[in-house]
């Protein structure tokens, strides 16, 4: 009916080492069966009761936990070995007490009564250890709590232990002394206990297994001593209890989750049992005066003094808990008006530096004496005391790391999950506004440039008005007179004069149809190629004598030069043919008077290098970017007449054909558009009809 | 303009950038018995206009350095010029075009294309109404 070994694995701290199932399972056998021989036993053989089975149960229970010490390694060994210390000092007593019951003596007080005492402090110190590493966590209200019951339970062990032993005469004042120290040893051992039980995780076995022993001890020195009093037969139960309760000690020790005794508790969990504990402190104050009542109403002698000293000592405790209690409401207050003020810094801040930074303060503030701040996600979260990950939609940006004593964390566990939420949100915000504001602008740009499209579209079409009218004004300008006007006889030269004029604004007047066109194929996504084998240098030359009397009328000079006769060229001749007409055309009209316009063709293995260079006004570096945009003018056109298609077409047909396009200028100098094209065409686009874009 | 000597022709400053266009104008107006100055962008024919004092200005509006609005304007501000009958001629045909053009200070307006007999016909009536 004591232990019931438990064969599922409880999460524990042993649970990632596998632990020694089957030899617990052993330890905890042979300890029970010992107890059963001690109990089986008839009492006529003490010695073998006292002698043997005693001091081999207390051994085993001490190799059991120096063994348990050894294999699963508590990060403080101290707490298991001063109990094994404790066990191993009763297992002294017991070999003393063993050798006066060999000489057939039973003295009391006896050496054996020394070590019995001295054990209880070494076990009440393994317990400290524990209670100092393990629930650190728990406030000073613990301890207070703690000495309520003690005190509850002194006045008992007074009224019903102590004082029979002082008043009985036949008990000499060594002895009653001696007993009294018993009882002390008790109290203390349960203070200590109720301590630590306060602080304990109950997901352990081999805690459950640590005070189930301190309870049977307990219990099993109240019957012992209870049974004394009553000089009497029923010593075996008391015995029996204490035994159970070495045994129970040993399995603690050598069960796997015994290293849980003195592990830290990393993230401590909400003070639960708050109300059970007010419940059982409430009982605890009541005690005194419900003694009182019963004595008076029974008639049995008052213990006034014992009741007095109890309800004062209690007293003392519950103003002092009660202080306790002031002081965390008011902590409590502060940290919410802390985390309150907080957030209402977080919607006023501007950008996510000024977040982190709220948030590294406000942890800060939270704990006073230790460290917080908000650090960047880096893995090293799990190096602090405690941390807690900040996320932004979803993402894991940050960790709020603190380093302080357990209990600081514990009373700001909550506050600084707190922070790192609203840390979080109005990170989510920040981003939120971020976007807006980005998208805010993009739409501003966009807008800005919309206009700016819709102011060159209209310039545009102002232009494209004044071109095509033009050579269509000297067209029918010439044709009436050369028809139905009343301008008088024409000479033979007049009229072939007029004729050429007429015809070079009907060739105009084509190319110009033509550009627009390309411009609306280009934008409809129609613009193909029809390629064939080109003749580079024979397509220069043709366009060069037709440009040539444009240009002569201008009094600027053309010419054509090869260096490297390319190979045919993959490509449509009409295009290309375009793209000459726009380059030279535009190097003609911005020539000044007297200037040359050269166009180079060269080639390399796999590229034909056309370059067309004049001597005119030149661009300004920083517009050369923006030159093939449609309807760009640089400034430094502004005295001549165009569309602002030529280069953004040229653009297009060098990009179909693979190849690119390059400009370099200076102002006064002149300009040189360089174009290279691959000679192999790529594969997939020699095709027909190929789209350019 | 009475403190110049008297022409026996009357004297045109045609304007325009456009080569044959300018030819045309020129060859129209010369048979009908003007003499013509030509100037080639809208800074030529401010000089011209200022330096030789002609009858009429017939001046293009997409010009080069100065456009024909913008020409008027400052023809008119000239003590010497400010009276003078400036025809435009332009492509722009918008009535919002029309409108900027005579509150430049225009006298007529002819739109691209056009006839070269209607053209002399109008600068024979500015001329005539004289």
């Amino acid at each position: 009916v004591v232990v019931v070994p438990s064969t599922s694995a409880r999460d524990g701290v042993a649970a990632a080492g596998a632990g020694d199932r089957k030899l617990w399972k052993a330890g905890v056998g042979t300890s029970l069966a010992l107890c059963a021989v001690f109990v089986l036993v008839p009492a006529e053989h003490d010695l073998v009761r006292y002698g043997i089975v005693y001091p081999l149960t207390e051994a085993l229970a001490v190799a059991a936990i120096v063994y348990g010490v050894l294999r699963y390694r508590p990060s403080a060994p101290s707490a298991w070995l001063l109990i094994a210390g404790g066990l191993a000092t009763w297992l002294a007593g017991d070999l003393i007490w063993a050798y006066y019951l060999f000489k057939d003596e039973s003295p009391f007080p006896s050496p054996a009564d020394f070590f019995y005492l001295a054990g209880y402090l070494v076990i009440v110190g393994g317990l400290l250890v524990a209670v100092r590493r393990r629930a650190a966590g728990v406030d000073m209200r613990s301890w207070l709590d703690a000495g309520m019951f003690a005190v509850v339970s002194g006045l008992f062990a007074w009224i019903f232990l102590v004082e029979p032993t002082i008043d009985d005469p036949s008990i000499s004042a060594r002895e009653a002394f001696v007993s009294a120290s018993y009882v002390a040893g008790d109290l203390l051992l349960l203070l200590v206990a109720v301590r630590f039980v306060m602080g304990i995780s109950w997901r352990f076995r081999s805690l459950e297994l640590l005070v189930l022993g301190l309870c049977l001890t307990l219990a099993g020195d109240v019957v012992f001593q209870l049974a004394l009093d009553s000089a009497g037969s029923s010593l075996g139960s008391g015995d029996t209890l204490l035994l159970l309760g070495i045994a129970s000690f040993g399995a603690a020790g050598l069960h796997e989750t015994m290293p849980a005794l003195t592990e830290p508790i990393r993230v401590p969990s909400k003070e639960r049992y708050d109300d059970l504990r007010l419940v059982l402190l409430t009982a605890c104050c009541l005690i005194p005066p419900a003694v009182l009542l019963v004595e008076w109403a029974s008639g049995t002698g008052l213990h006034l003094v014992a009741l007095v000293v109890t309800t004062v000592l209690i007293s003392l405790l519950a103003v002092a808990r009660a202080e306790v209690a002031a002081r965390r409401a008011m902590r409590t207050a502060q940290r919410e008006s802390l985390l309150g003020s907080y957030a209402s810094d977080l919607m006023r801040a501007d950008d996510e530096e000024e977040l982190y930074g709220m948030a590294t303060r406000t942890a800060a503030s939270l704990i006073d004496d230790g460290s917080a701040a908000v650090v960047p996600a880096d893995g090293q979260a799990a190096a602090h005391a405690f941390s807690v990950p900040v996320e932004a939609r979803g993402e894991h940006v940050a960790d709020l790391v603190a380093d302080a004593d357990l209990l600081t964390i514990r009373r700001n566990h909550y506050a600084l999950g707190t922070v790192a939420d609203e840390l979080s949100l109005a990170l989510e915000r920040e981003q939120l506004r971020k976007r807006e504001q980005e998208a805010l602008a993009a739409l501003s740009a966009q807008n800005e440039r919309l206009l700016e499209l819709d102011r060159m579209k209209d310039q545009f079409v102002s232009t494209i008005t004044h071109e095509l009218r033009t050579p269509l004004s000297s067209m029918v300008g010439y044709l009436e007179m050369l028809t139905g006007s009343d301008v008088g006889e024409l000479s033979k030269e007049e009229r072939e004069r007029f004729l050429g004029i007429v015809d070079r604004n009907c060739r105009r007047l084509n190319r110009l149809v033509d550009d627009i066109l390309t411009v609306a194929r280009i934008d409809s996504a129609r613009f193909s190629l029809e390629r064939r084998n080109v003749d580079v240098v024979r397509l220069a030359s043709e366009r060069i004598e037709s440009i040539r009397a444009t240009a002569e009328q201008r009094i600027v000079g053309v010419e054509l030069t090869v260096e490297n006769p390319p190979p045919p060229l993959y490509a449509d001749p009409m295009r290309l043919g375009q793209l000459l007409d726009n380059l030279l055309s535009n190097a003609v009209k911005f020539s000044p008077e007297g200037g040359t316009v050269r166009l180079n063709v060269g080639s390399n293995e796999d590229t034909v290098h056309i370059e067309v260079a004049d001597s005119g006004v030149g661009i300004p570096a920083d517009e050369q970017d923006e030159l093939f945009t449609r309807f760009f003018r640089a400034s430094t056109a502004s005295t001549v007449q165009g569309t602002g298609l030529g280069l953004s077409i040229a653009k297009s047909i060098v990009e179909a054909h693979g190849g690119t396009i390059t400009v370099a200028s200076e102002v006064g100098v002149g300009t040189t558009f360089s174009v290279d094209l691959p000679v192999q065409a790529p594969q997939e686009t020699a095709g027909k009809g190929e789209a350019a874009r | 303009v009475s403190a110049q000597p008297p022409r026996e022709q009357p004297l045109v400053l045609a304007a325009d950038d456009d080569e044959d266009l300018l030819g045309l104008v020129s060859f129209r107006l010369e048979r009908a018995g003007y003499t013509v100055l030509l100037a080639r962008d809208g800074a030529e024919a401010l000089e011209i206009a200022l330096r030789e004092r002609p009858d009429l200005a017939l001046l293009d509006v997409m010009m080069p350095k100065l456009d024909g609005f913008e020409l008027t304007r400052r023809l008119r501000e000239e003590e010497a010029t400010s009276r003078m009958p400036i025809i435009l001629l332009t492509a722009r045909s918008q009535d919002a075009d029309v409108q900027q053009g005579f509150d430049a200070g225009a006298d007529d307006y002819i739109r691209k294309p056009f006839s070269p007999d209607e053209l002399r016909a109008r600068v024979q009536a500015i001329l005539g109404r004289r």
